[in-house]
């Protein structure tokens, strides 16, 4: 041992010194300052060493603004759609649990003459593949005459031009698949593994600006390949009442609740009979919240489908009079009137635009009859009805993803799930894959369990730590993001405004609210705080047992 | 590898294994002190090659030796200068001092380099390869390569500490935080000249693009090290520095030496100066209390009214006495109508000759949706054209007069909110915002924020898009456009022509378009002489002209057929803190000198902010000639749409300009969606601002007094704020106008008149059903 306890304390400072100066002085001081700020009315414009103002002590009323004040709505709305994108985490990272249980098996053959007769198999296989595709949807020299498709309004493709990028879609779409399966034939997993991991070694914004390309409405690679899908499902739609399209996607979600709610049942069964932890009910959870939300998407996507054949097409052969006595009767029956009733006849006119007007006076007046706070939400009910804009005929539309205020989320919350699948989760995972000591597999089958049973019982709990750590960095880095993507997709449009978002727009762009800002971030701090701590608290006893 | 494991590995080679960490500590080693090497070496050349190059007193030696070029002779330099520059005397003399020492010097070294045996030094040989250059001055030095221009420059640096005591890199050096415009360099260099040529001693400027934004600013100002000009664009964001206090107050200064309010647009006033305050606190409230104190609405925008008319510039102590100016404007920004007049002459449609309504336009957008443009492609009616500004055109104010309440949701607001959702979704002449995000992706371009706007122009250019809404400075994008698909063919064809001809007239042809054609491949802004430009014009055939983007111009239509243009002014703010102040003062009054506006007018940077420069025969239409078929980059309509028809933001004390943008912009984007109408739209942004500026009132006590000053009644933070401004407003008229009380009598009942502007049935039929025992609505 050398020297004293206090001399190498010294020695040990020293080392730690140049760290410990940065960390004091551009993170630990900036964030008791930014406490500070937060408790006043600090604005940079008025309060600065030139204008002579010294900012003035608010208590938590910055605080009581944002939770319940003027600033109130702002704040919610953000952060529902902050809890909104996050839906997406635990379809990510379920995700990346199975990319990474995928990509942990060797799949190489172990001859090296079996790699190259694979190899080169797959590669005749998708030359050939692709030759194909290209000669079955090559669509042919262009006719003299170029007849412009009319289907997509403005955009100025022409129907052969349409049907000449589908073609080099589909057969690069066909090249990108050999090519992956003959370099996987040749180098198994490893390449799969570094395929799978690209995306996170790409900056963000880059991925996002891609991702821009792939939702354009119109032209974008996704809806290149959703409309003609939805265009053959036109028929369907059309042959099939409202109420059963309504009643499948309702059902759909009553049966995942119900699904998820016996699991959830069968695992604090368990649990009281000592079959299984604590922790095992929290990894149900998990999978129960994932399944969850991703049948509430699909349910909500079979509900949403068939909204342009509910409109009677009756209403259109109105004319005017009969559109003045529906609304002279809407106008006496509103106070009776469920509001998305009013809506829905409204919009079924031939041409709601002109009676918007109307609508908002029925709704206000309703509103009024309660508080007037009332009215906002009462419209912003009607809109998120989704009724507006459809005209019965027009046939199944793809969705205006990054435009749209429905589905800019949406579009968001997919990019995120995909970049989560292949990203350092998933790195994660299979670095505990690899920790899994093979005995207890060995084990397993010796005791006959099944491959779904062996994952249970053998891989979920040894991976219980790691997926509490995810879990845990994947909910902070939820409520923090949404900044770059709202920046840089939608630039803050569409209603994809997330806190972090907002703290910017209060800090730099809004008057210089420094004080309020900074009263943003620390809510935001409480927020991660307090669910850190739930994970925490049930994360812990599941990797302890 | 050994197919065993680790374990086994380890003890059976164990001893390889030693050796191969060995290796790898080393190799480690050396790849770090690699690293290390590579950064020094960066570094080192960074210091020694990259920042000497960019030494600033190249540039100041240039403004010298061209302001000595500029003012002839030494002979009769003297008294030019003392007409020119306002402070004369010894700064002159030391200016000539030193010019005339650099000529002998530079006499000497050209004289060795010639003695050496000619070669390059040869002053001659520059002047006839550099159209433009004298042989007489002393320019033609910074037309030399480097290498012997140094040499030159050597001895100026030398010269100049000699005369003056100090080296040339000590001079002041000026920060101007703007953006990063080639065009800048240009007018830094013209401030460098015409300080010289006005004070007699150089001062330095250069440009800082990166410390633009507005919280940067601030914050390197209060701690001393901000730029000495800051840039600010339009009234909101000049009260922000006034507020923060880090602009200087220039009012006296710039009256005295002429570059005072009075000089510049009327609508561009309020970007560069704030209203002089009665009181200590707000600047804008100034503007409100004067009104209260006429008591008068009318009276109220009657002022209003002279404060943008040019002609009563100098009524009372003149507009310069009750405004305290801030800065001066680099430019005015704003944005006219372009199309394009072949389409419309194939469409067989007449051009639009004056100003226009909407109605006009959307008709004449429909014909041309009809036709076909190049490619096959079809053809959109109009782009760039937004709710905001149709509104606003329309008549539609987000505020009132004082700004104490929002008066937007009016039927004219509702009306232009109509015919822009119609425009997209019924007439189908412009592009929804889902149609527009697709044609911009066709481009490849539109990947980046605003790359939506930049595609709109490239759709334009492309001829896709008949009419289009756009600023002067898209002159280069245009030009260049035109140079390299037509004019540059062009020229080179009849080059490939002359080729052949040896005779004397061809040669000389040829000549001027080989000069021409450098010129223009250098910058299409470079002026071109009469001769060069005849050439060019001379070259191009009926079928190369039908190929030119022949632009149009005129006023954005307007629902009212009167338009409208909200302009704002980029301007140059000086910063309170600088220890430059006076140079920077005097780079305002620079910004309201021949030169400067010349300079920005001639190279299409929109158009300057002083009148004088724009409406004068050498105005817009002066030199350079824009290129063929962009003739109407010259057009009057540009300056008669800031002159006669610009106006400028409404500002209220109450509420941020950015949360006003947002609040709107957020209703704006789904009314733009199609998502809501054109009523509920108006209805809903009116609430908003009004929800903000009352909770504004309800917690600041200050706003909140200053409030109820203005308005004269006690805020009642329960009633809609509209109802309450309006009610006051009646009572100071004597309750003449009991139509309106019985419009805006109830709380409730605000909501059915404003919402039922022209379905005088539903009203009734409200009436009857909702008489509700409220005071105002019984007596109505």
């Amino acid at each position: 041992m050398i020297g004293s306890t206090r001399k190498r304390l010294l020695i040990a400072l020293a080392f730690l010194l140049p760290n410990l100066l940065g960390f004091l002085v551009f993170t630990a001081w900036p964030i008791v300052y930014s406490l500070w700020l937060s408790v006043t009315d600090f604005s940079l414009t008025r309060h600065n060493e030139l204008s002579g103002e010294s900012p003035a002590f608010v208590g938590l009323d910055n605080y009581a603004r944002l939770i319940a004040g003027d600033e109130s709505h702002l704040f919610w709305d953000y952060f529902g759609n902050t809890v909104f994108l996050m839906i997406g985490i635990p379809l990510g990272i379920a995700g990346s649990l199975g990319a990474a249980l995928l990509l942990h098996a060797p799949t190489t053959p172990k001859k090296p003459r079996a790699r190259v007769v694979g190899a080169g198999i797959a590669g005749v296989v998708t030359v050939l593949a692709c030759l194909g595709v290209w000669a079955l949807t090559e669509p042919g020299p262009a006719p003299e005459v170029a007849v412009m498709s009319t289907e997509v309004g403005l955009t100025d493709l022409s129907a052969h031009r349409v049907a000449e990028l589908r073609s080099m879609a589909a057969v690069l779409a066909m090249a990108t698949l050999g090519v992956l399966a003959t370099l996987g034939m040749a180098f198994g997993s490893i390449f799969f593994r570094a395929i799978f991991y690209l995306p996170s070694l790409l900056a963000g914004v880059a991925m996002f600006l891609l991702w821009k390309t792939l939702y354009r409405p119109r032209g974008g690679l996704i809806n290149a390949g959703l409309q003609p899908m939805l265009d053959r499902l036109q028929w369907l739609v059309e042959r099939t009442p409202a109420w059963l399209w309504y009643g499948l996607g309702i059902l759909l979600g009553l049966a995942a609740v119900a699904w998820a709610l016996r699991l959830m049942w069968v695992g604090i069964d368990r649990l009281r009979h000592g079959e299984a932890g604590i922790g095992s009910l929290f990894g149900r959870m998990l999978l129960v919240g994932s399944f969850v939300a991703m049948s509430l998407v699909i349910a909500l996507a079979v509900v949403q489908l068939p909204a342009r054949s509910l409109l009677p097409t009756g209403y259109t052969a109105l004319g005017a009079d009969e559109c003045s006595a529906v609304l002279d009767g809407l106008a006496q029956r509103v106070p009776e009137m469920n509001r998305a009733e009013v809506a829905l006849t409204l919009n079924a006119l031939p041409d709601p635009a002109p009676y918007a007007d109307v609508r908002s006076a029925l709704l206000a007046d309703a509103a009024l009859r309660g508080e007037p706070s009332v009215v906002e939400r009462e419209l912003a009910g009607v809109r998120e009805a989704e009724f507006r804009g459809h005209t019965a005929g027009d046939g199944l539309s793809a969705p205006e993803w990054l435009i749209s205020r429905q589905w800019a989320k949406t579009a968001l919350v997919i990019m995120g799930v995909w970049l989560a699948i292949g990203g350092g989760n998933m790195l994660l995972y299979l670095a505990g894959l690899a920790n899994v000591p093979p005995e207890l597999y060995e084990a397993a089958a010796i005791d006959g369990a099944s491959g779904w049973q062996r994952f249970i019982h053998v891989t979920w709990p040894q991976l219980a730590p790691t997926t509490f750590f995810i879990v845990i960095m994947s909910t902070i880095g939820g409520l923090q993001g949404g900044f770059e993507q709202a920046l840089v997709m939608t630039e803050g449009k569409a209603d994809t405004i997330v806190l972090a978002f907002y703290i910017y727009q209060l800090a730099f762009t809004d008057q210089f609210q420094l004080g309020l800002a900074s009263a943003v971030a620390w809510v935001m701090c409480a927020m991660i705080f307090i669910l850190t701590a739930i994970n925490y608290r049930l994360g812990s006893k599941m990797t302890n047992e | 590898m050994h197919r065993c494991g680790v374990r086994s590995a380890g003890l059976v080679d164990g001893r390889s294994e030693l050796v191969s960490r060995k290796v790898e500590r080393v190799a480690m080693r050396w790849i770090l002190l690699g690293l290390i090497g590579v950064w020094a070496l960066l570094t080192a050349l960074a210091y020694a090659v990259v920042l000497p190059q960019r030494g600033q007193d190249a540039e100041l030696i240039a403004a010298y030796l061209v302001v000595a070029d500029r003012l002839g002779g030494a002979d009769d330099a003297g008294a030019e200068i003392a007409d020119g520059g306002q402070q004369g005397g010894t700064s002159h003399e030391s200016f000539w001092r030193i010019i005339d020492a650099f000529r002998e010097r530079a006499t000497a070294i050209r004289g060795n380099s010639m003695s050496d045996g000619g070669g390059p030094a040869d002053a001659g040989s520059y002047g006839d390869g550099h159209q433009g250059l004298t042989h007489t001055g002393l320019a033609w030095i910074l037309e030399l390569p480097e290498s012997e221009r140094d040499r030159y420059f050597q001895a100026f640096r030398e010269v100049f500490a000699e005369a003056t005591g100090g080296a040339l890199s000590d001079v002041p050096v000026l920060v101007w935080s703007t953006d990063d415009n080639p065009a800048r360099r240009v007018q830094t260099q013209l401030f460098r000249e015409w300080h010289l040529e006005h004070y007699g001693t150089p001062v330095h400027i250069v440009t800082d693009p990166s410390n633009r934004d507005a919280t940067k600013t601030i914050v390197q100002s209060t701690a001393g090290a901000g730029p000495d000009l800051i840039e600010a664009y339009g009234p909101a964001e000049l009260r922000q520095f006034v507020e923060a206090g880090i602009a200087l107050d220039v009012t006296d200064r710039a009256r005295a030496e002429g570059f005072g309010m009075e000089t510049v647009f009327a609508a561009a006033r309020s970007s560069i100066g704030v209203k002089k305050q009665a009181s200590g606190a707000g600047h804008q409230a100034s503007e409100g209390e004067e009104k209260r104190g006429s008591g008068i609405r009318d009276q109220a925008s009657e002022e209003e009214v002279d404060d943008v008319d040019p002609a009563g510039g100098d009524r009372g102590r003149g507009n310069g006495g009750s405004w305290v100016q801030y800065g001066y404007p680099c430019n005015v920004g704003y944005t006219v109508l372009f199309y394009h007049r072949d389409v419309f002459a194939e469409a067989g449609i007449a051009e639009p000759t004056g100003p226009w309504t909407m109605a006009e336009a959307i008709e004449v957008a429909r014909q041309l949706t009809a036709t076909t443009a190049e490619g096959g492609r079809r053809r959109v009616g109009i782009m760039n054209i937004g709710a905001w500004d149709m509104a606003l055109a329309a008549g539609g104010q987000f505020l009132n007069e004082d700004g104490t309440a929002s008066i937007y949701n009016s039927p004219e607001t509702v009306e232009a909110f109509q015919t822009f959702q119609a425009m997209m979704y019924e007439d189908r002449v412009m592009p929804s915002p889902a149609e527009a995000a697709s044609m911009a992706a066709s481009g490849g371009a539109a990947m980046n924020a605003g790359a939506e706007a930049a595609s709109a122009s490239a759709l334009f250019a492309a001829k896709v898009t008949a009419m289009y809404v756009g600023g002067r400075w898209e002159y280069v994008s245009l030009a260049q456009r035109n140079r390299d698909r037509v004019i540059f063919p062009a020229i080179d064809r009849r080059l490939g022509e002359l080729a052949d001809d040896a005779g004397d007239t061809a040669r000389r042809e040829a000549a001027l378009l080989e000069s021409a054609r450098e010129s223009l491949r250098r910058d299409v802004l470079i002026p071109l002489s009469g001769e060069q430009f005849a050439a060019m014009e001379g070259v191009l055939s009926a079928e190369d002209r039908s190929r030119l983007i022949q632009l149009g111009v005129a006023h954005v239509p307007t629902l009212t057929g009167v338009p409208y243009y909200s302009a704002a002014a980029r301007v140059a703010i000086v910063n309170r803190a600088s220890p430059r102040k006076e140079y920077a003062q005097r780079f305002l009054r620079f910004l309201g000198s021949r030169a400067y506006n010349d300079q920005i007018n001639h190279t299409f940077d929109s158009i300057c902010g002083v009148p004088a420069y724009c409406f004068d025969a050498d105005g817009i239409a002066g030199p350079p000639r824009p290129l063929p078929g962009l003739e109407a980059f010259d057009s009057p309509v540009f300056a008669e749409a800031m002159g006669n028809y610009a106006e400028p933001w409404r500002l209220s004390p109450f509420i941020g300009r950015n949360r006003l943008g947002m609040l709107a912009g957020q209703v704006m984007e789904r009314l733009t969606n199609n998502e809501i109408g054109a009523g509920e739209a108006a209805r809903l942004i009116e609430d908003r601002i009004n929800a903000q500026i009352m909770a504004n009132l309800v917690r600041d006590p200050v706003l909140r007094a200053k409030w109820e000053a203005m308005v004269g009644v006690a805020l009642d933070p329960i009633e809609n704020l509209r109802v309450q401004v309006e009610r006051a407003r009646e009572q100071q008229l004597g309750g003449a106008a009991r139509v309106g009380s019985a419009f805006f009598g109830g709380s409730g009942q605000a909501f059915y008149f404003d919402v039922w502007p022209r379905s005088a049935r539903g009203a009734e039929k409200r009436d009857g059903r909702d008489a509700r025992p409220t005071e105002e609505g019984v007596a109505a």
